[in-house]
């Protein structure tokens, strides 16, 4: 819903990094985007390109990683929350194991305690690949 | 011309979440208490501000920010209770954020000021991963909704420390069990606090301003 916003906030961490490296072309941008995030990825990549239009970053790869969430218990328990888990890998089907985690999820060592999330939700921006000139 | 690979490491959440904290150490200094008050649009977000700045006003510091795509309306009505308001218009932003409040925070007397409410704007999806600096995150449903709303939308209710079903009075009319929406709430988050209210009846109103002063009171 706010793809928008976020793709600017992208471009402009983007944009940063690659004028101080003197950057003459951005190239691909790897960025890791949690499963929980409310973030639509396709239309994050859609306000990208557009945001990104004569400039550096026109025409880069934004390559979304996406990380499932981690779950952490009182118990020691911590691990990735498998969101194709008695699946395939059906669309319809991890989103209700999504939201089966939002809602309450039991750990799945000890059951009778409710995990926290410790990864899942982020939206970073991890590294760039940029072209640069040869003296540079 | 050659290729090479730059670290990065800007995440946009994290970003929000450390201007958040700034503006959280802006509101302690002063001995301000921040509610970031949620919900869907026509939930009755502004009216249950307007309540407790009619019962408060006397007794607290009361200033508010209205945050809306044309925020002007809410504000104007807080404004009414002459109270110090800062209208935020998002224009196309679906949510506030820590940045928008810094400066809205800035033009607020935090000196002569107790309660700060900030209204987000009415949607239950995008505030969710946005902290602005509050100290209590409150999350407003109205029966109108319909009673299956808490569980179509589970990671905001996860976040909040109180939940406020509110519009009690027409439940029937419109065929929802109001005692539904609240334990659906406390199953997604067993810490969350749920009033059922209603400004037509009065319902619910004295617990609200209960919850509001007491969370001030123990800030202090």
């Amino acid at each position: 819903m706010h793809e928008y916003g976020v793709a600017m906030e992208v471009y402009e961490a983007v944009m940063d990094v690659a004028s101080k490296n003197d950057a003459t072309r951005v190239i691909s941008i790897d960025l890791e985007l949690g499963e929980l995030a409310h973030i639509n990825s396709e239309q994050l990549c859609f306000c990208f390109e557009i945001i990104a239009k004569e400039s550096l970053a026109e025409g880069a790869d934004l390559n979304i990683i996406s990380i499932p969430p981690t779950i952490k218990c009182k118990c020691g328990y911590e691990g990735v929350f498998d969101s194709h888990s008695s699946s395939n890998s059906d669309d319809t089907k991890q989103c209700r194991a999504l939201s089966d985690l939002a809602l309450n999820m039991p750990c799945p060592e000890c059951e009778n305690s409710m995990p926290v999330l410790i990864s899942g939700r982020e939206i970073n921006v991890r590294d760039i690949k940029i072209e640069v000139e040869e003296n540079a | 011309m050659h290729d090479l690979r730059v670290e990065v490491g800007y995440d946009v959440l994290q970003a929000n979440e450390a201007l958040a904290e700034k503006n959280r150490r802006l509101l302690d200094g002063f001995g301000v208490t921040g509610f970031n008050i949620m919900g869907a649009i026509g939930s009755g977000k502004t009216t249950l501000i307007e309540l407790a700045v009619e019962k408060l006003g006397d007794k607290y510091g009361i200033g508010a920010i209205a945050g809306d795509i044309v925020a002007d309306i809410d504000a104007d009505r807080f404004r009414l209770h002459d109270i110090p308001t800062i209208s935020l218009n998002t224009g196309r932003e679906c949510h506030l954020d820590a940045h928008l409040v810094e400066h809205a925070i800035e033009q607020m007397p935090l000196d002569n000021m107790d309660i700060l409410f900030m209204e987000n704007v009415g949607n239950l999806i995008c505030p969710t991963d946005y902290s602005l600096g509050e100290h209590h995150r409150v999350v407003v449903v109205s029966v109108s909704e319909g009673d299956d709303m808490v569980k179509k939308h589970p990671m905001i209710f996860k976040t909040c420390s109180l939940v406020i079903v509110n519009k009690v009075d027409i439940a029937e009319a419109v065929d929802v069990d109001a005692d539904k929406m609240a334990d659906d709430a406390l199953g997604i988050n067993p810490r969350i606090g749920a009033l059922k209210t209603s400004k037509i009846t009065g319902e619910g109103i004295d617990d609200w301003i209960k919850f509001i002063e007491v969370n001030v009171n123990a800030r202090r």
